[in-house]
């Protein structure tokens, strides 16, 4: 009955009918990586929760789900994008005052709020900064739900592959503890050089919360890592990726175990699926 | 306790050592400082020195003639400078530099191996944490290999 209404109203949503977002702003962040900054054109999206994801359609190539990096006033969002294939490349390409097309948001949500008053700890590798991004910015702002210490690690495979370095400034700025390593380094790179796994290792004090984002043999060697110096395993959150398509749970194409990873995750709490990630699926 | 012996005993490596085998070490070992871009350890040369830094960061770094220097692994307070020492032909493999001034406990190799054949409790010991430093160190590195932050393929 709902539809029959929202349809005398006007306001019937068909769930896989992406609405114009423009590309009202540009930023290279790699050679191969750029934000993006979408601006409505017609229908405003849902509001969105750190950690959740859009379909994002290059119009005449294809669809993509994407990780939402940041969002702005009047309903922009943020897109960060790598170009791995047609449809990332298209978008990648695609200049201000460009139209794609967005659904959603669609998907689980890190639990910022389990914060609040606790010692938390986020890892962040390559590009999976981008889905952290957001939560980050939540736990850094100081308040009722501030955390009693928050850690951010980041691992890169260089400092010019490094995502958000003016964020990373920001939030040291606002109390948090920012520790940063790459796999190799010049000697004009200030930070630690090793894997991100190698530095949580070095923080030998147990944390209460943990997000983790990133390749999935970052996250599996990180998790384990947090877990032996005490952080409790039923309190950390990953991120998963698999080939997610419909966005809403029915197609299927983004299973993992019992899983539907669009409709679950991305973020799902480690012991969940902690064994299934050790599962070779090719 | 000396001050000295208070540091060994402190040091992360060594937590956990029997007080009797605490004891052999200290009369070998001294403190140590390596200002900003000092070298603390040359490729080739020998590896007659067992360091244990307890401040600041030194850097492992690989050169060749038709590439900048690239540094492969940062050693942080806590932590030890390689097991050359430890290994024959007992020389450095990789240099290593200050790339913060480091402050560190540095122990007579020489004189610690022959400590560790006299008395095979303390191989033993140090054997074991040596090899605990090498299998993180060889893990890291076989992430690094793997590139994990490169295209999946």
């Amino acid at each position: 009955m709902a539809a029959l209404a929202d349809l005398a109203a006007g306001t019937l949503v068909e769930p896989m009918q992406p609405e114009p977002y423009e590309v009202i702003a540009r930023v290279v962040d790699t050679a191969d990586v750029v934000t993006l900054t979408l601006s409505p054109r017609g229908r405003l999206l849902p509001d969105t929760l750190p950690g959740q994801f859009m379909m994002l359609w290059a119009f005449g190539v294809g669809e993509i789900p994407i990780s939402i990096s940041g969002v702005g006033t009047n309903g922009t969002i943020a897109l960060t994008v790598r170009s791995v294939g047609a449809v990332s490349a298209a978008v990648v390409r695609s200049e201000i005052g460009a139209v794609l097309g967005l659904r959603g948001p669609y998907g689980t949500a890190w639990p910022v709020a389990e914060g609040a008053g606790r010692d938390v700890i986020v890892v962040a590798g390559g590009l999976g900064l981008a889905p952290l991004r957001l939560a980050i910015d939540a736990l850094a702002a100081r308040g009722p739900l501030a955390p009693s210490r928050l850690t951010v690690v980041i691992g890169s495979r260089e400092p010019a592959q490094l995502f958000y370095p003016i964020d990373l400034q920001r939030w040291t700025a606002a109390g948090a503890i920012v520790l940063v390593t790459v796999d190799a380094a010049d000697r004009a790179w200030t930070g630690s050089v090793g894997t991100a796994t190698a530095l949580i290792e070095r923080l030998t004090e147990p944390h209460d919360l943990a997000f983790v984002c990133g390749p999935e043999i970052m996250m599996t060697t990180g998790a384990r890592a947090l877990i032996a110096s005490g952080t409790p395993a039923d309190r950390l959150y990953v991120s998963l990726e698999r080939n997610m398509h419909c966005g809403i749970g029915h197609c299927g194409r983004c299973q993992l175990g019992p899983h539907l990873l669009c409709r679950d995750g991305a973020v799902v709490r480690w012991p969940d699926v902690a064994e299934l990630l050790e599962v070779r699926e090719r | 306790m000396t001050d000295i012996a208070t540091a060994v005993a402190a040091h992360p490596f060594f937590a956990g050592l029997d007080p009797r085998l605490i004891a052999r070490i200290v009369p070998l070992t001294q403190p140590v400082e390596h200002p900003t871009g000092a070298w603390i350890a040359r490729v080739g040369t020998s590896a007659d020195q067992f360091l244990l830094v307890t401040d600041g960061r030194a850097g492992v770094e690989i050169a060749s003639a038709d590439r900048d220097p690239l540094i492969v692994a940062t050693v942080h307070a806590g932590e030890v400078v390689g097991w050359s020492w430890f290994v024959e032909p007992h020389e450095w493999h990789f240099d290593v530099v200050a790339l913060e001034h480091v402050r560190a406990l540095t122990i007579d190799a020489p004189a610690l191996r022959a400590a560790c054949a006299a008395d095979h409790e303390l191989g033993y010991q140090l054997g074991t944490r040596l090899t605990r430093v090498i299998a993180s160190r060889l893990g890291a590195t076989r992430h690094q290999l793997v590139d994990v932050y490169g295209r999946a393929r």
